[in-house]
């Protein structure tokens, strides 16, 4: 055999080689996906630049001075019943892309001042008066609890022993009724969600004045449907930088 | 000849391998075509079932609203027709819900002050202007769920009322489920931004909280895009990690996605295995076509290159070496021939050298007579000779001495072929015979000023015919002196080297050609230049010396340069080896 016929034998060799190599190695073209990858990258409503991916909820049962005789004695089991519901719900509606977790105050947290203080006689918006004197108070004497990691939001929790239901940014109120009394029951970790979702920067999804809603999620007629059988708008999930 | 034959077998392997991934890739798709315009086709008689209970037409004419009792009814009845209901409700045309039945008050009528205003809602808006209205999906931890509204109409087709309800679609989880292709190919229902509606393998349906938009393909056919245009982008990891090849189309009406993803390791599976099985054959034939190819080729080449090296041998002169071909077929009978030819030839070829033989034996004798009778010519012994006419006795002398030698360069080579040229090998000095030889040239050198230097020592005794050894040295520095133009020098030196004696004959010469060196001890060969055109000579000398060297078992060779002389040497065994 001639030097010149080896090299085509050998060419044809590597051919079939080549075949056999490229039929069990074909790129298939395919387009990768690391789920690991997957963003976290929830946001503040309309605020892509405040990441709330990770949330620290801070809870506390609060009591003015005068109602301390009123204290709901099985306020944590009761708090953090309402508190899970509330983590499964933001967990399935935020898609991953953003992990609650949250601290409850281990005891009641005794206020300075009488209800009056706290403005809790005026209800019909929601008490937001009594949110914005109870914050302050907590966060000059619990300093050491408030402590979180510079990644995560920080939202204070309070489980008011009076009335209200409100919410701001990083905050929001609940009276200890919506969670402990019988009628509110099946929507009370719905009303939770609900003021939760305002520390979010969610608006209400209802007219304040006629009650007549906008939507029927979560922040707005659902509010008042069991937690399992709510959601948050699709728009509102956009905004909150959930949704692609 | 083998590679003739793997070229187009390889070629054909190739094809056929391309035909059968086309026809895979055909067959794939063809299944997961059908299986997604079944499941489709199911999703939405499914979804236009329920729509359709939600299209109420009442028998009067009026336009006005239907009894709140019988609303109730009317609720009633579709909670027990619909168990996936979660709530359903009537809703005027001013937008407020006139009754409603939801499962969070046990199935009982909502009670009037927990009925609200769903004038702003897009359900009532669409419904109120005679539009049937499905919302997005939204996902509740209960399930994903869908808004149906409908307009309640007449007799005459105006709308007096809106029938809305909450709806669990999680019917469509038992529509996809149990749905495979092949062994684990699955299929599932995404809503338009790519979150999971439906998996056939349930367990998978909580592992996937992200949207699939984050697969391309998905995302494509969510944006439109036909699986057709996309079908060389359909195979891809899945979100689950694992390779697969998939299809899919989009609702147009929800614009939900219905995807189907077969894993390769399973739709590829028996494709492999013909891969495998015909790569293998395809191989085994590859090696047995080369095989049988050289076995072949061996059996047709081989003696064609037999035939080939015996025509070299009878250029040469080699004519009692026939060829042996053992092939039963044609090429045999032309090695039968060509053998035959070779006899001829060596026929003609005795015939010729018998001819030679006497020719130059017979010649030998009238020209030594000739000789002779000029020679006494020449001597005066018939009597007083003219000048001139001892002139041209003088040429035809000169001429009928090369007409001698000639004649007993051709006798001695008719000896050599004819096996009669005899050596009578013994061990002997050589510087003896060698010093008698440049005794008797050293007039033609001298005539010519040619200095001749022999580099006598002590050296060892060779085996050679002193006669012959004699002849070789006579042509040898005769040659030497010949062809050295004007005065040089002819050195004689030996060497030893490997139980021989070598014998160098040097000279300041006209040198020869590489060519000419190829050709120098062929018979009647002579270098013709125009510097050797006056030198005379038969062409038959180198050749006898040829002869007789290789005859006292020694070979002899030629080193030389143009312009620049040249070196002759023999070897011969040195005695007592």
């Amino acid at each position: 055999m001639t030097k010149h016929s080896l090299k085509i034998l050998i060419t044809l060799v590597i051919f079939f080689i080549a075949i056999i190599l490229l039929q069990n190695f074909r790129d298939d073209g395919r387009d990768f996906i690391n789920r690991n990858e997957i963003i976290k990258n929830a946001h503040f409503y309309k605020s892509p630049a405040k990441s709330v991916a990770k949330i620290k909820l801070k809870v506390f049962y609060v009591v003015p001075t005068d109602k301390v005789n009123s204290i709901y004695g099985n306020f944590y089991l009761m708090t953090e019943k309402a508190l899970k519901d509330i983590v499964r719900f933001h967990r399935f509606q935020f898609r991953q892309s953003s992990v609650l977790q949250y601290d409850i105050y281990p005891e009641p947290f005794f206020m300075k001042e009488n209800s009056i203080f706290y403005n809790t006689e005026n209800t019909n918006h929601g008490n937001p008066e009594g949110l914005r004197n109870i914050i302050p108070e907590i966060e000059e004497t619990q300093k050491d609890f408030l402590k979180h990691k510079p990644d995560e939001f920080l939202i204070i929790g309070v489980i008011y022993e009076g009335v209200g239901a409100s919410g701001a940014e990083g905050a929001f109120l609940l009276s200890r009724i919506f969670l402990s009394e019988e009628q509110y029951q099946p929507i009370a970790s719905t009303l939770l969600y609900h003021e939760f979702g305002h520390s979010l920067g969610l608006p209400d999804q209802y007219d304040l004045k006629t009650g007549a809603p906008y939507s029927n999620d979560i922040m707005g007629g659902g509010r008042e449907k069991p937690i399992e059988t709510s959601y948050i708008d699709k728009e509102l999930l956009k905004e909150l930088g959930v949704r692609l | 000849m083998a590679l003739v034959g793997i070229a187009p077998f390889a070629l054909l392997a190739l094809l056929a391998l391309y035909n059968l991934n086309r026809s895979h890739e055909a067959d794939v798709m063809s299944i997961e075509k059908n299986i997604i315009n079944q499941k489709k086709d199911e999703i939405q008689s499914y979804l236009e079932a329920i729509q359709s209970t939600f299209q109420l037409r009442v028998s009067f004419e009026q336009i006005s609203d239907i009894e709140i009792s019988n609303q109730q009814f009317l609720l009633k009845q579709l909670t027990r027709e619909i168990p996936v209901l979660e709530e359903v409700a009537f809703i005027n045309l001013e937008g407020q819900e006139t009754a409603k039945i939801s499962r969070y008050f046990g199935e009982d009528i909502v009670p009037e002050e927990y009925l609200k205003n769903q004038s702003e809602i897009k359900k009532f808006k669409q419904a109120k202007i005679g539009r049937d209205y499905i919302s997005s999906v939204y996902f509740t931890i209960n399930g994903p769920m869908v808004t149906l509204a409908s307009p309640v109409l007449n007799k005459n087709g105006i709308v007096i009322s809106i029938l809305t309800g909450e709806i669990y679609i999680s019917e469509l989880q038992k529509i996809v489920e149990k749905t495979h292709l092949g062994e684990i190919g699955y299929l599932y229902l995404t809503d338009e931004d790519g979150f999971l509606i439906a998996h056939s393998e349930s367990e998978k349906m909580s592992l996937a909280e992200a949207s699939f938009k984050s697969v391309a393909f998905v995302n494509q056919i969510l944006n439109g895009y036909e699986s057709f245009a996309l079908k060389e982008k359909n195979r891809y990891e899945s979100f689950w990690g694992e390779p697969v090849v998939s299809w899919g189309e989009k609702f147009d009406d929800t614009g939900w996605g219905i995807i189907t993803e077969w894993p390769t390791s399973d739709a590829d599976r028996v494709l492999n295995i013909i891969k495998i099985q015909v790569l293998f054959f395809a191989f085994i034939i590859f090696v047995l076509t080369i095989f049988f190819s050289f076995f072949i080729t061996k059996r047709i080449v081989g003696p064609v290159k037999q035939l080939q090296a015996s025509t070299q041998l009878v250029a040469k002169g080699v004519l009692d070496q026939p060829i042996v071909i053992k092939t039963g077929d044609e090429i045999e009978d032309l090695g039968g021939a060509f053998n035959q030819m070779m006899e001829g030839l060596k026929q003609l070829d005795e015939l010729k050298k018998e001819f030679v033989f006497i020719a130059a034996h017979e010649l030998r004798t009238p020209v030594t007579a000739i000789k002779g009778y000029l020679s006494m010519i020449l001597d005066g012994l018939t009597g007083e000779i003219n000048v001139k006419t001892k002139e041209f006795i003088q040429k035809v002398m000169t001429a009928n001495e090369r007409l001698v030698q000639l004649v007993n360069d051709l006798l001695q080579i008719a000896r050599a072929e004819a096996g009669k040229l005899t050596v009578q090998v013994s061990a002997i000095d050589v510087i003896q015979p060698i010093q008698e030889v440049l005794s008797e040239l050293k007039p033609l050198a001298d005539e010519k000023n040619i200095a001749m230097k022999y580099e006598v020592a002590n050296w060892p005794k060779a085996m050679a015919d002193t006669g012959r050894l004699k002849e070789v040295m006579v042509n040898l520095i005769g040659n030497a002196i010949k062809y050295t133009i004007g005065s040089g020098v002819v050195t004689i030196f030996h060497e030893t080297k490997d139980k021989f004696l070598i014998t160098h004959i040097k000279d300041t010469g006209l040198g020869i050609s590489k060519e000419a060196q190829g050709k120098l001890f062929e018979k009647f060969y002579r270098v013709q230049t125009e510097q050797t055109a006056t030198i005379t000579g038969t062409g038959l000398g180198l050749f006898i010396v040829k002869q007789i060297v290789e005859k006292m078992n020694g070979k002899i060779w030629v080193e030389s340069e143009e312009g620049k002389g040249s070196v002759f040497s023999f070897s011969l065994p040195l005695a007592g080896y």
